[in-house]
């Protein structure tokens, strides 16, 4: 039976034809599913300003409200307003930054699980205003929050006048008991921050609301500075209303309301990809001296780019204005070998490199003291003269860093000048393990006692390539002194794992230093090296920052000192005994210090005539640079046709410290 | 070669591998059997010589061998790629064998003061003292080699052809450079120095005098000048050629110090470096400063006792349990295969992952690790013919005349399953290579002072920049697989039963 061509099409098509409609259906069903704003009914809408009001009820002592008749009358208050002004004048407002962070954050909270993370510093510690801040080139302190200071006669409370104009990006003004709040959320159990949990009680004895923009904080007992205890920023209360049991997964993407230049918008995180801050274009400090030259550019975009090589072509490309790295670990090959690229050549990319005064990560090599023949000076000081530090140094770090003379470099007027390390000497090192008993050779150079046990020891690093390539170095320097090291290279994790656990023998680690003053309680003090076992015999007490396992009663007593120093003279005069008797001790070998910091950035990227400031960590910390988009055009354009500045490379070295 | 003759050479190799270990030199080749320690060693040793008497006294004229082993041997040398191959593959393991010889740092003759030495055979060291250096730890033959020549006294050193340990042997490449006309040059070269140079004191040159960063030629950007004692005592800067500022720290003194400068100027090459004759790293130096064809060798070494480990372990194991399972079948089978199956289930990466995290692995320790998940592959194909060759006519006859089990193992079944093991062996081998390489590419491997080809591959996968590093290590991995796949798949067509096959 022939059927017609129209027939057969139309036999076709009614058969296609309720497919198709499911699959219409299908579609429309995904579209619009994916469409609607699905509501999250993971967290309820809560009002906490009932509970928040019964705790300060609840805690008198801690929580005081008290009039402005209360002031003491004697207080000599302290404006700090007659120190230099920071940033250049010639600053223009406006311009987008394009920058790279390595990971993405993990949530934007700054307190609470994974709060601490390496994002925060871009929205939240540089940016956020305290009670106080630091003037970057005078290290004194200049007003923030506050507008007015003074200190009580027993230097244990900090008074502080609110000013008036002070406000959050969305308009609310700062107040009082926005302080309070701080209190509350940092002692909360909901933030779930165990540090702060315990800093707070141990610190802080009260606060105390004298009205609505004056207010006090006391301390438990007398610090050299109260002023840097005290420092603090306000938490907005009505940003905090639903701060409850559920805080870390309500909280996780809510950006808070700042005091700071600077504000992330819902729409500008784009999770994974990017995150936005916009510059907040009524902020109330904007015309305030200290600050009107700085905070500049209009809009920060943070692009996640995994990788350093990465990074580096597109910032070669322009999509992102400035390339440096965090905490000085630019590797040198980068500067060196990688920088001579031909926009460098033609002056559109500029190289600076800028000495800075901030404390340095005490890098050292640990001996652990509790295990056999570490116990021993001679040994100790024989091994410091068998680390090839200077070789590294100049071979695997370019020279770049300098030779670290000892554990607490960076501290300024804290850190002993008469302080030496041992530099690499073979011969000087044999000596002193001939003196510990050390005198044959064995067939593989390394030296052997009279029982026949051999000079050999595990060094734990970190599983970096600058760390492996030192270590290889590190090897074969040691085996001219007849010392045998076993490398173990580890992932930083469990690297700091063996070394709480004490069960190094070196170990190569850096804890982060943080101004003004050396720390040596945790370091050296005998309650970190040493407790009681269930038979009564002691053994290395673990998860604590003791890794040379220091325990001498005479240095704990001087430590204890220390720490409760009650001026900065007496700080510095213990600090430097304390210092000097660490370095007597020879258990820890300083590495190397990284003096300045090196950045590339595009010539359109611009920044005041002495370059940065000198408490700087890193460049875009003081943020007194602008974007000059007059000068972006014209790069451009000379991009386009070909035409050269000249290279431009400078170095930035009025605050080096001079040898 | 006869039996007889055969067994002379070993006689005579297990005589004299004896006799240079008890006199303590460590020649290259004889030094072999006591890789593994002396115990082992010597026991390997009284193999050999028993072995070699057997031959000698018991052997016949000519070699003995099956019809069947005659055809497969002539079947494979007919087929030329592998058995190039082969011969290529026995060369390069009998390169590998003259370790110091070739690859080393320590020289292979040295005439001082009238009288030679050979640092290469000791297995001590001999300490710099000897030689007029000031330090009691070994000698750096190459800078002995150097100081000879300057010194013109007749004293002499002869290194090996690559002068370079595969292990921890990371020397500071100086060049020297050429000033004509005003200009530094690097030697040879026709456009004007972008880098850094220094000079050094003429009379102590360890120490820098100043160091100026230089650009096409000229002095341009920062110097600094230390005294005798290793201190920084001046600093400037220069633009283009003229000193635009100068600050010294000695009072003066510094000005005083510029006479006592050597008059050459020289170059740090940082690492990696490339490729230069001059300086004989043939194949350049890798991030830390090692020469790259010594860590080649020395990986070609590792990867040559990791095969021979691996394979012994593998196939003892896959004879013994295959063997087992195979011959007994019933449940010895039914609970071998389970425990089997249990264990091929555990993931080995991890397992590598965690053991490697915990404990720093020597070869040894890496090598069983990877045979105690290799060896459920040879198993099971032992265990599929040792199954098929005892459903055979001869093993049921061996049986009615009342041979014992091991007998009927041992004698009957297990010489005609070898051909499969011969067959497995070489694609064993390719797979350890690989595996070995791919955990020290992951970093989980060897630690980082023993070489490896898998760490070379992963320095030069980061370091694009310097290319002689990845394409090294690339080369010398894909020649040697594509050889040792080439002769496995000789072998297995030369094992073929069938003359033809699809592969044909």
């Amino acid at each position: 039976m022939k059927t017609s061509p129209s027939a057969v099409l139309k036999l076709q098509l009614a058969q296609l034809l309720p497919a198709a409609l499911k699959a219409t259906l299908l579609i429309c069903v995904i579209f619009l599913t994916a469409c609607s704003d699905s509501e999250d009914t993971r967290f309820p809408p809560y009002d906490n300003t009932s509970e928040v009001e019964a705790e300060w009820k609840s805690k008198p002592e801690l929580y005081q409200f008290k009039t402005l008749a209360d002031l003491p009358a004697d207080l000599k208050w302290q404006t700090g307003l007659d120190e230099p002004e920071i940033g250049d004048p010639a600053a223009k407002k406006g311009g987008t930054f394009n920058y790279d962070m390595p990971n993405f954050p993990p949530t934007l909270r700054f307190i609470g699980p994974e709060g601490s993370n390496t994002f925060r510093s871009e929205h939240y510690d540089n940016i956020e205003m305290a009670t106080l801040a630091r003037h970057p080139n005078t290290d004194r302190w200049i007003p923030c929050i506050a507008k007015d200071w003074a200190i009580s006669a027993d230097r244990k409370t900090a008074f502080y006048k609110i000013d008036p104009d002070a406000s959050y990006s969305d308009g609310v003004k700062v107040k009082a008991e926005d302080f309070f709040m701080n209190f509350y959320v940092s002692m909360s159990k909901h933030a779930k921050d165990p540090f702060k949990a315990d800093y707070f009680p141990k610190e802080f004895k009260s606060i105390t609301k004298y009205d609505d923009l004056t207010f006090s904080i006391t301390m438990t007992k007398v610090n050299p500075d109260p002023l840097l205890i005290a420092a603090m920023n306000p938490l907005p209360r009505h940003f905090f209303r639903e701060f409850t049991d559920d805080f870390p997964a309500r909280y996780q993407w809510r950006k808070m309301p700042t005091t700071g230049a600077y504000d992330i918008l819902p729409e500008d995180v784009k999770l994974g990809r990017s995150i936005s801050l916009n510059r907040v274009k009524s902020w109330w400090a904007k015309d305030k001296k200290y600050y009107r030259y700085r905070f500049n550019a209009d809009r920060l975009v943070y692009r996640m780019i995994s990788t350093m090589d990465k990074a580096f072509e597109l910032f070669r490309q322009g999509k992102i204005d400035h390339f440096s790295s965090s905490a000085q670990l630019l590797p040198p090959n980068f500067w060196y070998d990688r920088g001579d690229v031909p926009e460098l050549l033609n002056g559109y990319i500029e190289r600076y490199s800028f000495y800075n005064q901030y404390p340095r990560i005490p890098r050292c090599l640990f001996i652990n003291q509790s295990r056999p023949f570490l116990n021993q000076l001679d040994i100790r000081e024989g091994l410091h003269h068998a680390f090839d530090i200077e070789k590294v140094i100049s071979v695997v770090l370019r020279d770049d860093a300098v030779r670290m003379q000892s554990a607490f470099s960076g501290f300024g007027r804290f850190t002993n000048p008469n302080l030496k390390a041992r530099a690499y000497n073979p011969a000087k090192a044999r000596e002193f393990f001939t003196k510990a008993g050390f005198t044959k050779a064995g067939q593989d150079g390394v030296l052997m006692n009279a029982e026949g046990k051999r000079l050999s020891f595990t060094l734990s690093l970190g599983n970096m390539p600058l760390y492996s390539q030192a270590g290889l170095i590190w090897k074969e320097g040691a085996l001219k002194a007849g010392v045998d090291l076993q490398i173990e290279s580890l992932d930083f994790t469990q690297l700091f794992k063996k070394g709480a656990e004490k069960k190094h023998d070196l170990i190569l680690a850096g804890f982060g230093a943080t101004p003004p003053y050396p720390e040596f309680w945790q370091f050296y003090h005998s309650d970190n090296a040493y407790e009681k076992a269930a038979d009564g015999s002691r053994k290395p007490k673990v998860d604590t920052n003791n890794f040379t396992q220091t325990a001498d009663p005479e240095l704990d007593k001087i430590i204890d000192q220390q720490r409760e120093a009650p001026n900065e003279d007496e700080m510095q005069r213990l600090s430097w005994i304390l210092e000097e008797k660490a370095q007597q001790q020879a258990s820890e070998i300083p590495t190397w210090e990284v003096p300045l910091f090196r950045y590339f950035h595009w010539r359109w990227l611009r920044w005041p005539k002495d370059g940065n400031c000198k408490y700087t960590r890193e460049a875009l910390d003081s943020f007194v640079w602008w974007i000059d988009d007059d000068i972006k055009a014209e790069t451009l354009e000379a991009m386009r046709e070909g035409r050269s500045f000249g290279e431009m490379s400078r170095v930035f070295d009025q605050y080096q410290n001079k040898p | 070669m006869s039996p007889k003759k055969t067994g002379l050479l070993l006689i005579v190799f297990a005589s004299f591998a004896g006799l240079f270990r008890a006199l303590g030199l460590l020649v290259p080749v004889f030094k072999v059997p006591f890789l593994g320690g002396d115990l082992l060693g010597l026991i390997l040793l009284l193999i050999l010589l028993g072995f070699g008497l057997r031959l000698l006294f018991n052997g016949q004229q000519e070699w003995q061998f099956s019809p069947l082993t005659l055809k497969q041997i002539k079947r494979f040398r007919s087929l030329k790629r592998g058995y190039v191959s082969f011969l290529v593959l026995l060369g390069l393991t009998g390169v590998a064998a003259l370790d110091n010889a070739i690859v080393g740092k320590r020289a292979l003759v040295v005439s001082y003061a009238g009288q030679l030495s050979f640092p290469f055979l000791k297995s001590g060291f001999i300490p710099a003292k000897t030689f007029g250096f000031d330090s009691e730890a070994e000698t750096d033959y190459r800078e002995l080699q150097s100081r000879c020549r300057m010194q013109n006294k007749g004293d002499w050193v002869l290194m090996p052809l690559v002068p370079f340990a595969a292990k921890l042997d990371s020397p500071s490449i100086i060049e020297p450079l050429e000033m004509r006309e005003g200009l530094l040059y690097r030697p040879g070269s026709d456009h004007g120095l972008d880098a850094t140079a220094y000079k050094v004191f003429a009379t102590n040159p360890a120490q820098k005098r100043q160091e100026f960063q230089f650009r096409k030629g000229v002095r341009h950007g920062d110097f600094r000048g230390w005294n005798e004692a290793g201190e920084h005592v001046e600093k400037g800067r220069y633009e283009k050629g003229q000193r635009v500022s100068y600050t010294d720290y000695s009072e003066g003194k510094a000005a005083a110090l510029e006479p006592m400068a050597h008059a050459e100027w020289k170059r740090l090459v940082y690492p990696p470096s490339e490729p230069s004759v001059t300086h004989r790293h043939f194949l350049g130096t890798n991030t830390n400063g090692q020469d790259v064809l010594a860590m080649l060798f020395g990986g070609w070494q590792q990867a040559v006792v990791a095969a021979v480990l691996f394979v012994t372990l593998v196939f003892g194991f896959g004879i013994l349990v295959g063997g087992t399972l195979g011959y007994f079948g019933g449940w010895v089978d039914i609970i071998g295969q389970r425990l089997i199956e249990i264990w091929s289930v555990l993931p080995f990466l991890f397992i590598v992952a965690i053991i490697s995290s915990l404990i720093t692995p020597s070869l040894i320790i890496l090598v069983s690790v990877l045979a105690a998940f290799g060896w459920m592959g040879t198993t099971s194909y032992l265990r599929t013919a040792v199954f098929k060759e005892k459903a055979r006519d001869y093993v049921a006859a061996a049986r009615l005349l009342g041979a014992s089990t091991p007998r009927i193992i041992f004698r009957q079944v297990l010489p005609n399953v070898i051909a499969i093991l011969v067959t497995l062996a070489p694609f064993e081998i390719a797979g350890v290579i690989t595996s070995l390489a791919a955990l020290d590419f992951l970093g989980f491997g060897l630690p980082p002072d023993e070489p490896s080809w898998g760490r070379l591959l992963h320095e030069g996968v980061d370091n694009f920049s310097s290319p002689w590093i990845v394409s090294s290590a690339f080369a010398a991995m894909a020649s040697v697989l594509i050889l040792v796949t080439f002769v496995g798949e000789a072998v297995r067509e030369a094992f073929d039963p069938k003359k033809f096959t699809t592969y044909r």
